[in-house]
């Protein structure tokens, strides 16, 4: 294999997959990046087994071949090169590359030993922005569970049906929804996708605003931007039925604006109990009071302008979840429904962003007598 | 379902745990507590061995008595930490017959073995695969009573120390508790044992048992009911794993008896600090306060008070105590312990959870019922069924 490339080709191929690259693995092969070069490109694979991606840039392919190599080290090569043309030569498992007066030499692994990337056969799919999808999982991604004992409530859910696609996430005391308008599609579907996957779906996307297309079938999914794919494997195991808890009836409303909301709830977080990251809602005709104490530290009390019509009420909830929320939230305010103090409450904007629903359901805790 | 709990008492368990280690000790009187100083020494006695036991000694005894009844005894220190380490292992040999598992001290524990004997056997089998496990396991003795609930198990292991093993048939509660004097059972101490004796002319549990529940409701109050109920062999608390203290004390004897205000005062704002923090580790607030004190005369007196509002900083607690002991104390008496505790405790939050029940019990549980179906899907219905399931 004989290839010359550009510097910046490679170090941005590279980068767009280096974040799959497991730091450790007992697989020694998936320390590494497959590159294969065929015609007039080159293809850049990286897998963890879990997430894999594959990139293709153009290059001066002389002998065409594949090969392995450490990832890493490659990747931190690249990086202090020049931005100059570079070459890069093959025999066996020895890779030499040449830039300019530095000189390399790497020993890779043969491609027959790294793992094949998934092929998604039937051809399911979904186009939507990139930058709607970006925004959907920033949105939701924070409340999917991180407990190894759940493996279905650690995964980000997909359900698409007809032109709707929804994106939930749950850790069984917060759950997170953005339903999106997209191109319709026949069949109803559901995809539970790993974390991991997104983060870098995420990555990929970048500030793009392009499509993005979703193929999938029951075992992965597939992410399509330009000339990089991401495929992640599904999660096995049945995710709940989330809609069946989600009190759409509560209709007690509190209305608060999103900013002093939020700089409230961090100021008074500061005495939150230290167990449970609890704070105190008392909401009244008109205003929202929030208080926290830590016995033998201190206490805090802030009183915030709302408007709200329905009985008096004291409710306890982790600031930390509140917070996520709010810091999701993009409208100037924002509404918190309720129906009694150890009920689920729901947490919308008061305005939505373009065709987009987005709902954060919040469980209290049960404040001490 | 008829319960089946044990209750397992290591056998004089320091002293034993002394022997163990240092077998020149056997045979000999073993009293493990704070340093005699030839008679002058001023702590208790923490456990002393059967043959210390035949001078008079027994734990809680001052160790000055003790030097006294048995002076050419083995005064040893006690080492805490190794009979943590031996109690551990005893626990785990418990928790290998049966998970549900109630550690009551360093050396007791409560089992509930109910639906077990399938595995293990009969009652008498099980009680005696557990002391040849624990005697295996960690070469100490161990008294195991058995019945129907915790107060009956509790006092049948007492009753054949050491190594013994007391089994009491289920529906023969009141009868096995009828001959035993009233102390036996948990709730009587001096004082209530007084009253009954005096109001009722009961002497034994049988006696006390045949009162009717009114007229001892009438005399004891709520306590009326609760001994009616313990004395006819009825109970049923639970054997929960999930053992949670129910105050925090601390308390201090002082090498010399005193009645200096300032030094009773500055040990009470020490003793009030560490619990204090111990309150804090484990996120606890309690609104009742007790003061004890013990004076030269080894008269002890507690007094309590309960807050509308929870005194959470060690200063509040002290300022609560200090009034207590301002109110109470006997200014010209010495005293020889003072101690300071917090309970009722404070419910603490709770996180509530979406899919009912939630928390990372039910998750558990939840895998441990999927595990279970796979089995069964593997290998058939009857492959894992519960214990209690089982035909017997």
């Amino acid at each position: 294999m004989k290839i010359s490339i550009s510097q910046d080709k490679i170090l941005s191929s590279l980068q767009s997959i280096i974040g799959v690259v497991p730091t450790k693995s007992t697989f020694p092969v998936l320390a590494n990046v497959l590159l294969e070069a065929t015609k007039d490109k080159i293809k850049f694979s990286a897998t963890d087994l879990e997430v894999a991606i594959v990139t293709e840039t153009e290059a001066k392919v002389t002998n065409p071949g594949a090969i392995t190599i450490p990832a890493r080290q490659f990747f931190e090569i690249i990086k202090q090169l020049p931005s100059l043309p570079l070459d890069i030569e093959v025999n066996e498992n020895k890779i030499a590359i040449k830039c300019d007066k530095s000189r390399f030499n790497l020993i890779g692994i043969p491609k027959d030993e790294f793992p094949k990337i998934p092929e998604i056969k039937k051809d399911k799919q979904i186009k939507l922005p990139a930058s709607l999808l970006q925004s959907a999982i920033k949105k939701t991604l924070f409340a999917a569970a991180n407990d190894s004992s759940r493996p279905a409530l650690c995964g980000v859910l997909f359900q698409v049906n007809g032109d709707k696609l929804r994106v939930v996430t749950t850790d069984g005391r917060r759950l997170a929804l953005m339903e999106s308008l997209i191109s319709p599609v026949s069949q109803k579907s559901e995809l539970l996708i790993p974390p991991k996957g997104l983060n870098l779906v995420n990555k990929m996307i970048g500030s793009s605003d392009q499509e993005i297309i979703l193929k999938f079938d029951e075992n992965y999914s597939q992410f399509i931007l330009g000339n990089t794919q991401l495929f992640a494997r599904h999660i096995e195991g049945v995710y709940p039925e989330y809609d069946k808890f989600i009190p759409w009836s509560n209709d007690k409303i509190v209305t608060v604006n999103t900013e002093i909301f939020a700089a409230g709830v961090r100021r008074v977080s500061v005495f939150s109990d230290t167990f449970t990251s609890m704070i105190k809602l008392n909401i009244k005709a008109d205003s929202l009071d929030l208080s926290s104490r830590t016995a033998d530290i201190g206490e805090a009390f802030e009183s915030l302008a709302a408007k709200y019509g329905g009985e008096e009420m004291e409710i306890g909830y982790n600031a930390n979840y509140l917070l996520d929320i709010i810091k999701n939230v993009e409208s100037d305010e924002l509404n918190i429904y309720l129906s009694a103090p150890l009920a689920a409450a729901i947490v919308r904007p008061s305005q939505e962003k373009d065709d987009n629903k987005l709902v954060y359901l919040i469980m209290p805790i049960r404040l001490p007598e | 379902m008829e319960r089946l709990i044990a209750h397992v008492d290591m056998d004089c368990f320091y002293a034993a745990v002394e022997v163990l280690d240092n077998p020149g000790l056997a045979g000999r009187p073993v009293i493990v507590g704070s340093d005699p100083k030839g008679g002058k020494g001023r702590g208790v006695v923490s456990a002393s061995s059967y043959e210390a036991r035949k001078f008079g000694v027994h734990s809680a005894m001052p160790i000055s008595q003790a030097f006294r009844l048995c002076p050419n005894g083995v005064f040893l220190p006690g080492r805490m930490q190794r009979y943590g380490e031996v109690s551990q292992q005893v626990m785990e040999v418990l928790l290998s017959f049966s998970p549900q598992m109630q550690q009551i001290s360093v050396d007791e524990a409560f089992l509930d073995l109910t639906g077990c004997q399938r595995i293990f056997g009969s009652a008498e089998q099980m009680g005696k695969r557990i002391k040849q496990a624990i005697k295996q396991q960690t070469g100490l003795s161990a008294s195991v009573g058995m019945g129907s609930n915790k107060l009956i198990a509790k006092i049948a292991s007492d009753l054949k120390k050491p190594d013994g093993l007391v089994i009491v048939p289920a529906g023969r509660e009141a009868e096995f508790l009828s001959p035993l004097p009233l102390r036996k059972l948990w709730g009587i101490g001096p004082k209530t044992e007084q009253r009954i004796k005096s109001s009722f002319k009961a002497e034994t549990i049988g006696q006390l048992a045949a009162i009717p529940e009114n007229l001892l409701t009438k005399e004891l109050g709520l306590m009326g009911e609760y001994l009616h109920q313990r004395a006819n062999g009825v109970d049923d608390d639970p054997v929960c794993d999930g053992h949670e203290a129910k105050s925090i004390g601390r308390e201090n004897t002082f090498d010399e008896d005193t009645a200096d205000k300032e030094v009773l005062l500055s040990t009470l704002l020490s003793l009030c600090d560490d619990v204090a923090g111990s309150l804090r580790d484990s996120q606890s607030q309690g609104r009742t306060i007790t003061l004890k004190l013990r004076y030269s005369n080894f008269e002890t007196h507690t007094y309590s008070r309960t807050h509308s509002k929870l005194p959470a900083a060690a200063g509040e607690i002290f300022q609560a105590a200090k009034r207590l002991f301002l109110d109470n104390w006997r200014p010209k008496d010495a005293i020889r312990l003072i101690g300071i505790s917090v309970s009722n405790f404070d419910e603490k939050p709770e996180q509530m959870g979406l899919f009912s029940g939630d928390g990372a019990q039910s998750a558990k549980t939840e895998n441990l019922e999927k595990a279970v179906d796979r089995v069964r899907k593997k290998l058939g219905k009857g492959a894992i069924v519960r214990c209690g399931a089982m035909e017997r």
